[in-house]
């Protein structure tokens, strides 16, 4: 994996404990999940991203002060449809960006119901973000800054409007997500795995070993 | 030789237009995308005095030049008024019904010719026909001129209206307009002569200009007697056969006032009505010949007739199939064009000004594109093609009968791809003739050892489909228009289908596809289904295979889904699809024990990665060259058979995903390049033959059956699903009794019997062997029972009524500690053997 570690590479002597963290992206279709991540960790864009089916899995290192954060992204599937499998994946996960496009009210309002759920049936500590993509085209807004922006104070969400397209805040939320991440003593294994059977898991407070 | 078709070229300069987005923020599509995606339309347009459009593309060298090659001809209609050979009335009256009944099909098409004139016009010797169209529906491709920034040239009797509207665009063609340049047509052929250069293009302005301008002009006025009237004045009037009703035709074809020119069908009709003699019409008959023979005797003296004659197989080969040909020799249009000059690169300092003063002015801005290009239609040479086929043969009939008509012995053609291909093809049409006589399966063996050639796709994809009339004639009544829930969800979804596919980026492939699954979606709401995102990937290959058919594409799509994603569709498809990822594990577990153990030690369950294969049959995972490959083999197997490949592709993996661990596992798995598909093909096949039937078995498979797989898929099967717990308890695929007892007859099986010793010394079956009692797996003792380890045959565990749960541990066991080929009976000892001839009794 280490090639594709591109955007934070372990800095040479830095003080150094590696935590792990799971973290899902949940929001409507066509939104930019997909292409968020493409450019978070490969530092790609593709106009014509094709849609995801059930979830991709990609991963990525960013570096904080006094830790090295491993990102294990799972990046769902925005279709409806698709919805019934995203416990699967939410669950156990530490952090969480909840995506909506800024020129389509109907997925900020989908964005809304999502940050519902992960409130009721996500890890009580989750860390959460919303992300306002497609900042690009502005001119086409009809979502509100001052309208997400105090919806995700209300919430207690970080908040960034992105551009996948233009990489605007796109390291930069999640870099947010990792300060805000527990950095503790090591407990308990690291877990890539998504828990697909058993009810709710007990939520780790931490991830680093 | 000589019925080798032609191929003709010629290039368009597609309008530049960048920097403009769409409505969703995408950018448009360039206009000779728009013009590719338009294509397949004229492509579809068939008639037997129509050239047939072959091929359109866009030059790699410059962006906005494309090609188009078409069916060609040597001989124009102008060429042949000028040899003035054509005096013979009855020839005369067959081009007259030819023309018109080639343009009343491209209007009943709703297709403009916009280039009538005598040198678009072919005369060929073919006997089907005497004369061919050429060059029409470029109105239509072209979006009446607005996609191309290249001028064409147009014959000097260009309708009036046409001309007026110079500045608007010149591709302004009408119905109208064509039935003018048709009278032009026309009225050559009836005089015998060309009109140019008799008539200038200032006569036939001046012409125009004075029936214009005469207040005396009546509505109906045509010019028709103006041009006879000039020629007899000019002494250039030849002599010809007087004929009032073509006269009358014609007059009535060159009036002035476009509403009064009549339409094509009464055109054609009157000609038609008038013309006693039946030109030509036997010959239309004859391509069918060969199907009307009845028997094999009639068909050998057929083929004996063809040998003597030494007729040349290639009229035979359909155009599509001869022009896949001549790409096979190793050439482009583009690269031809590129060395016959006719398309001219330029360096880019060449579009430099040669002199610039003060600041912004410039003199002689150079060459305005880096590239030019020569108009009109250059026949692609096929020198090479033809060399390459006589090589070693003079072509002859005979090399296109290999399919056991005649003992002919074809070691001779092997080597020679082009032979091998020509005879290919051919072999397939017959096949393809025959199924409806023979079914289905008599072209499976061919298939499977042969594949299939891309121009042959779609008809191949629609035999083995079993696609005919019922099964789309409900998607035709279909308001395809109307709002739908899914709308939203096809309209972010489709422009970022298979973009890496240029037709896919057009808009009007894009429009066929949304259609497609709209109706798919409307048809089958009634049965719960509804579209899930990946629809739209697995329906792209039946669409590029039918693009000018939507409705083909849409009960192909039906079809396949029906047989190899049944019910994945439903609304709530959640049992469906974990029954079928459980089934799937449980195969790994029986090929591949260590890597299941490996799979399971580490969480890594199928949901993580296999739902995207089986929900689109890998058309969502793999680039289109090769999924339409791996079709291909799917459509000649069993419903199970997306199984087998799911079994190939993990195994291409294996040894990686062994030395890895979870995160690792799950990036492998999604990043799979350089996939040879061969050898996934071939793996899928070694599994299939390996696997038992039965172990395959799902409660919710497609009920469809294929038609030719051996006696043990065949056989009836008793077994009953289990649920998703009980399922996910087992680690090994259940064997139905049927295939149990089938087995053991043909000792095509190991019977592992856990009953108790006294038990089994009571009854038995002839073949098994005892598990010692203790209920713990022994490896040792497993290996001494002959040939098992070497085996590839089941190990199958059977047990007592009493035992179920204790043998499926027992045989979990086994699998954890590596032992292939291991299942369960699906229901205990006592309830089979009664159905059986095999059992032992003390």
């Amino acid at each position: 994996m280490a090639a594709r570690n591109a955007g934070g590479a372990a800095r040479p002597g830095g003080p150094n404990r590696t935590c792990q963290f799971k973290l899902v992206l949940l929001g409507e279709s066509a939104v930019g999940k997909s292409s968020l991540v493409l450019r978070f960790v490969k530092g790609q864009f593709h106009e014509y991203q094709e849609s995801t089916i059930g979830a991709a899995f990609l991963t990525q290192t960013v570096c904080l002060d006094d830790a090295t954060i491993k990102f294990e992204i799972w990046d769902t599937a925005g279709q409806e449809r698709y919805h019934s499998l995203a416990p699967m994946y939410y669950r156990g996960a530490q952090a969480a960006i909840v995506v909506y496009d800024i020129t389509n009210q109907e997925s900020f309002q989908k964005a809304k119901n999502w940050v519902k759920e992960l409130q009721r049936q996500a890890s009580p500590n989750i860390v959460m973000a919303l992300a306002g993509n497609k900042a690009d085209v502005a001119n086409k807004r009809t979502v509100e800054y001052e309208e997400a922006n105090a919806y995700a104070e209300d919430n207690a969400l970080l908040f960034m409007e992105t551009s996948a397209k233009t990489s605007m805040n796109v390291n930069d939320i999640f870099m947010a997500i990792a300060k805000k991440l527990p950095i503790g003593p090591a407990q308990g294994e690291p877990t890539g795995t998504v828990d697909m059977n058993q009810p709710q898991q007990q939520q780790k407070g931490s991830c680093c070993k | 030789m000589g019925s080798f078709p032609k191929f003709g070229a010629f290039v368009l300069r597609a309008q530049e237009k960048s920097g403009r987005t769409c409505i969703n923020g995408l950018p448009v599509a360039s206009p000779s995308k728009q013009m590719l995606g338009r294509f397949p339309y004229l492509q579809s347009l068939r008639h037997d005095n129509l050239c047939v459009y072959l091929h359109f593309s866009e030059t790699v060298i410059a962006r906005d030049l494309v090609i188009v090659v078409m069916e060609h001809h040597t001989t124009t209609l102008g060429n042949a008024l000028k040899s003035g050979d054509l005096k013979d009335e009855s020839t005369k009256n067959s081009y007259y019904i030819e023309i018109s009944s080639a343009l009343e099909y491209l209007h009943r098409n709703a297709v403009t010719h916009g280039f009538l004139d005598i040198s678009s016009v072919f005369v060929t010797r073919n006997k089907k026909s005497t004369v061919k169209l050429s060059g029409y529906g470029l109105p239509f491709l072209t979006n009446h001129g607005k996609d191309i920034a290249s001028s064409l040239k147009f014959d000097v009797f260009l309708a009036p209206e046409r001309i007026l509207n110079e500045d608007e665009s010149l591709l302004a063609a009408t119905y109208q307009s064509d039935v003018w340049e048709m009278g032009f047509v026309l009225l050559q052929i009836y005089l015998g002569i060309t009109l140019v250069p008799d008539v200038s293009e200032t006569e036939y302005l001046e012409i125009l200009n004075k029936s214009f301008s005469s207040p005396s002009t009546a509505k109906e006025y045509s010019i028709m007697d103006d041009i006879t009237q000039l020629l007899a004045e000019k002494k250039r009037l030849p002599y010809h056969k007087k004929c009032d009703w073509l006269e009358e035709v014609i007059r009535s074809c060159l009036r002035i006032q476009c509403s009064e020119r009549p339409l094509i069908p009464e055109v054609a009709s009157s000609i038609r009505e008038n013309t006693t003699e039946t030109p030509t019409v036997e010959s239309k008959t004859d391509n069918n010949d060969e199907y009307k023979i009845k028997t094999v005797d009639e068909m050998r003296a057929k083929v004996r007739e063809n040998i003597a004659k030494d007729s040349d197989g290639f009229e035979k080969l359909s155009l599509e199939n001869s022009f896949h040909l001549w790409k096979t020799c190793g050439s482009t249009p583009e690269i031809i064009l590129l060395k016959k000059g006719t398309i001219q690169n330029h360096a880019p300092i060449s579009s430099y000004p040669s002199i610039r003063y003060d600041d912004f002015n410039q003199v002689d801005p150079g060459v305005d594109s880096q590239s030019t290009f020569d108009y009109g239609v250059f026949e692609l040479p096929q020198q090479r093609t033809l060399e390459r086929i006589e090589k070693e043969q003079k072509v002859s009939a005979k090399m296109f009968h290999k399919i056991g008509i005649i003992n002919n012995p074809d070691h001779h053609l092997n080597g020679n791809i082009l032979y091998e291909t020509a005879s290919e093809m051919l072999t397939m049409d017959h096949l393809l003739n025959a199924t409806a006589v023979f079914g289905v399966s008599s072209v499976i063996p061919h298939l499977s050892k042969n594949g299939v050639i891309s121009t042959q796709r779609a008809d191949v994809w629609c035999t083995l489909l079993d696609i005919n009339e019922t099964k789309w004639r409900d998607y035709l009544n279909l308001d395809i228009l109307a709002p739908h829930s899914s709308d939203r969800q096809l309209e972010v979804d489709i422009p970022r289908c298979h973009q890496y596919d240029s037709f896919m980026t057009t808009p009007a492939i894009q429009e066929s596809l949304r259609k497609v699954l709209k109706g798919w979606q409307i048809i089958t709401e009634a049965d719960n289904y509804v579209y899930w995102q990946g629809c739209d990937s697995l329906a792209t290959p039946f669409l590029l295979a039918n693009m000018s058919k939507p409705h083909i594409a849409y009960a192909c799509f039906k079809e396949f889904t029906h047989r190899y994603c049944h019910k994945f569709y439903l609304k709530d498809n959640s049992e469906v699809i974990k029954e079928y990822l459980g089934i799937f594990y449980h195969l790994v577990a029986y090929v591949d024990p260590v890597l299941y153990k490996h799979l399971k030690n580490n969480g890594f369950d199928a949901e993580l990665f296999a739902i995207p294969w089986f929900l689109t049959c890998f058309a969502h995972e793999l680039p289109l060259a090769k999924l339409v490959r791996l079709w291909d083999e799917t459509m000649l197997h069993g419903n199970a058979f997306p199984l087998m490949i799911a079994l190939a592709m993990l195994n291409r993996l294996r040894d990686k995903l062994l030395a890895v661990s979870f995160n690792e596992m799950i990036i492998i798995i999604h990043d799979q390049p350089d996939l040879s598909i061969e050898d996934i093909i071939r793996n899928a096949r070694g599994y299939e033959s390996l696997i038992p039937p039965s172990c395959t078995f799902r409660t919710h498979a497609s009920p469809w059956k294929e038609n030719c797989s051996g006696e043990v898929f065949r056989l009836p099967n008793t077994m009953t699903g289990l649920s998703l717990g009980d399922l996910s308890q087992l680690h090994c695929p259940r064997l139905s009794s049927e295939e149990l007892l089938w087995r053991i007859e043909r000792q095509m099986i190991y019977v592992i019997d856990t009953r108790q010793e006294s038990e089994y010394q009571a009854e038995h079956f002839t073949i098994s062997f005892n598990h010692p009692n203790n209920n713990e797996a022994d490896i040792e003792w497993l290996r001494f029972i002959p040939g098992i380890v070497k085996s590839e045959l089941p190990k199958c565990f059977i047990y007592g009524k009493n035992d179920k749960t204790v043998t499926e541990k027992l045989a979990e066991t086994y699998v954890m500690k590596g032992v292939p080929y291991v299942c369960v009976l699906h229901e205990p000892f006592e309830s089979v053997k009664n159905r059986s001839p095999f059992v032992i009794k003390s």
